[in-house]
Parts: C-alpha cells; sequence; structure tokens
C-alpha cells in the first residue's frame, strides 16, 4: 500500500524527470530520434505512479502477482531492459559507422601519401 | 552575391542530369549562382552521372539522410563563404526558375526564405495528396501555436538562406524529416522567415521514398520536435 505522501513524491519525481528528458533534447543533449523511448517511458512512469491504487491492484491480480508494488517493480526493470535494448542497437550502428570512417580514412591517407610522393 | 544551390540527391541516376542542367541554364545577372550535388551514398549509378559529367559534387561515404545531406551542404556554403544558400532537390521536382526571386527576397532582409506550395489557392500545379496537405496544415499550426509565425509550407524541401541561417545550420540540423523542425529552431533564435509561391512537379522517375507507416513515424517525430524546441524552458522567446 502506498501512502498519499509516497504518492504525492513519485509524482512529483516522475513529472521532473519527463521534463528533464524533454529539457536534454531541447538542449540538444538527447537527440531527437534516440529520445522516443525515453519520452515514452516517463510518460509511462507518469501514468503508473498517477493511477488509483485499486487499478493497479487489478492489474496485478489479472496478471497473477501477489503485490502491487512488486508488479510496479517489474514495470520499472521492464521499461529499464527495453531502454537498454534501444541504446545497445544504437551502439552496434555507430560501431558500424566507426569502423567504416576509420577504414575509408586510412585509405584517404595512404593516397594522400602517395600524391605527396608523386609531387617531390 | 554568391549563391550556393544545395542538391541532396540519393539514387537519382535518371534525375540528376537533367536537375543539374537546370540551375546551369539559369542566366542571373543579379547573383553568381554555383552548385554543389550531394550524393548521400547512393548504391545506383548516381556517382557514375555525376563524374562521367564533370558536375561538382560531394560524395558521402555512408548514408546520412536528407538531414545530414543538406547539412553538409550547408556546412560546404559555410566554409566557402557563399552569401546565399538554396536547397533544391536532385529529383527534378523543384522548378529552378524561383531560385531569383528567392534570392531577392533574402537580399530584402529575410534570414530564411521558404517555398511555399500553398500560398496562393491552386497555384502550384502539383500540391500533393490530401493526406500531406493535412499533414502540413496540422505541423503549420503547432509552429504558429509556438512562435506565433505563420508558416503555410513547413514542409518544404525549396528554401535559401542567408549567412546567419547557413552558420546556424551547419553546426545544427535534424537528421531526419528536417524541415519543419529547423524551421522551429530557426525562429527561437531571432530568424526572419518569409515565405514566396512556388511550383512544384510530379516527380518524373525514381521512387519516393514515403510509405503510409513512415507518415505517421513522420507526424509524431516532427510534432514532438516542434514542441520540445518550442517550449521555452528559460522564458526566452525570440521572434
Amino acid at each position: 500500500m502506498m501512502t498519499v505522501k509516497l504518492r504525492i513524491e513519485l509524482i512529483v519525481m516522475t513529472v521532473i524527470f519527463f521534463l528533464l528528458v524533454l529539457y536534454l533534447i531541447h538542449k540538444k543533449k538527447f537527440e531527437l530520434r534516440y529520445s522516443l523511448t525515453w519520452i515514452a517511458l516517463s510518460l509511462l512512469s507518469i501514468i503508473v505512479v498517477a493511477i488509483p491504487t485499486s487499478w493497479l491492484e487489478n492489474i496485478a491480480t489479472f496478471l497473477g502477482i501477489y503485490d502491487m508494488s512488486n508488479m510496479v517493480f517489474l514495470i520499472g526493470i521492464v521499461g529499464i531492459v527495453v531502454l537498454l535494448c534501444s541504446l545497445t542497437i544504437i551502439v552496434s550502428k555507430q560501431s558500424k559507422t566507426n569502423t567504416n570512417l576509420t577504414q575509408e580514412v586510412s585509405i584517404l591517407k595512404k593516397r594522400v601519401d602517395e600524391l605527396e610522393k608523386e609531387k617531390k | 552575391m554568391r549563391v550556393l544551390v544545395i542538391i541532396p540527391a540519393y539514387n537519382e541516376e535518371k534525375n540528376i542530369l537533367k536537375t543539374v542542367n537546370s540551375i546551369k541554364a539559369l542566366k542571373s545577372k543579379k547573383y553568381d549562382i554555383d552548385y554543389v550535388v550531394i550524393n548521400d551514398g547512393s548504391t545506383d549509378n548516381t556517382e557514375e552521372v555525376l563524374t562521367s559529367n564533370n558536375l561538382n559534387h560531394v560524395r558521402l561515404i555512408r548514408n546520412l539522410g536528407i538531414g545530414g545531406a543538406v547539412q553538409t551542404g550547408y556546412l560546404y556554403a559555410y566554409q566557402k563563404d557563399y552569401d546565399i544558400a538554396i536547397q533544391f532537390d536532385g529529383d527534378g521536382q523543384h522548378d529552378s526558375s524561383y531560385i531569383e526571386k528567392l534570392c531577392d527576397k533574402i537580399a530584402e532582409g529575410n534570414d530564411l526564405v521558404i517555398g511555399s506550395r500553398y500560398l496562393e489557392k491552386d497555384k502550384s500545379e502539383f500540391q500533393s495528396t490530401f493526406m500531406r496537405r493535412l499533414g502540413n496544415r496540422i505541423l503549420s499550426f503547432l509552429i504558429f501555436c509556438f512562435s506565433g509565425k505563420r508558416v503555410t509550407d513547413s514542409t518544404s524541401g525549396f528554401r535559401a538562406c542567408n549567412k546567419k541561417v547557413i552558420e546556424l545550420f551547419q553546426k545544427e540540423y535534424p537528421l531526419d524529416y528536417p524541415e519543419p523542425e529547423s524551421i522551429m529552431y530557426a525562429l527561437n533564435r531571432k530568424t526572419v522567415i518569409s515565405e514566396i509561391p512556388v511550383n512544384m512537379h510530379e516527380r518524373e522517375g525514381g521512387k519516393s521514398s514515403i510509405t503510409p507507416f513512415k507518415s505517421i513515424y513522420f507526424m509524431i517525430k516532427v510534432s514532438f520536435a516542434i514542441m520540445i524546441e518550442g517550449i521555452s524552458f528559460k522564458g526566452y522567446r525570440g521572434k
């Protein structure tokens, strides 16, 4: 069971976090293309803490979970895993791009060196 | 004034020569017009067409998307100190006869001039489908909400910028579907924006890259982008 005090704290925290995500995008620290997952998750977290606890209890029972707060943690963990997956996809693509750029630059360097030798 | 026409091209082997020739054919007494084709990692014979016809171009070694390709053009314009940069599609949908009019509008004192399909009713031969027009109107409304500026064609890729905006865009430019977001970004930094009516043609060869799924992603992403760019976190509002 959550106390009213805790719920207010959680709502304030999740709303501030959502605004923080928007601020980071606004300041170009977060690239919008990769931030859609963050926006979705931070909105989801506001919804989860703001809806009446009885709804959460009903969902928990429906899913076969003993305690509502266990379910909230589960949702949180699933959210984090989804985020990490999306980050891994992005990192993998960047790694390929970096490899490709290194290769192209190296071949370019070789061509420049050859050109300089020719000039002499 | 020195003008650079930036022509981003992805797999436009059929259209690119015609497009560049329409620029080369422009004879302007007021402006010194150059062009550069940005070959965005095309997988067809675009590069061969460009090299065999000796067309001025930059070949990107990886595909960056329209945002990255156009930004490359802005970087080129910035490094070569051009006064005006024009974005011009590589597929032949834009009409080069409007380039001088865009430049004149810049010379009047505007920082960014958009060639709008919707400024005069029924003027453009090709006003695009109903869905596209609806999407455009939603985006124009969003831009108006956050800036007070009325823009009738925020997705138009036919635009002209002066040095101030060239410097802005070469540093920071959205990666995909960049046109509306870049307008909002510029408006937030005291950019004077204006529009002129233009004609655009139906696509002649090649394939358009827009699918229904992409359209939905586009509307969501661009709407978010306009809103987030438009929210002023410090209470600062530039006009």
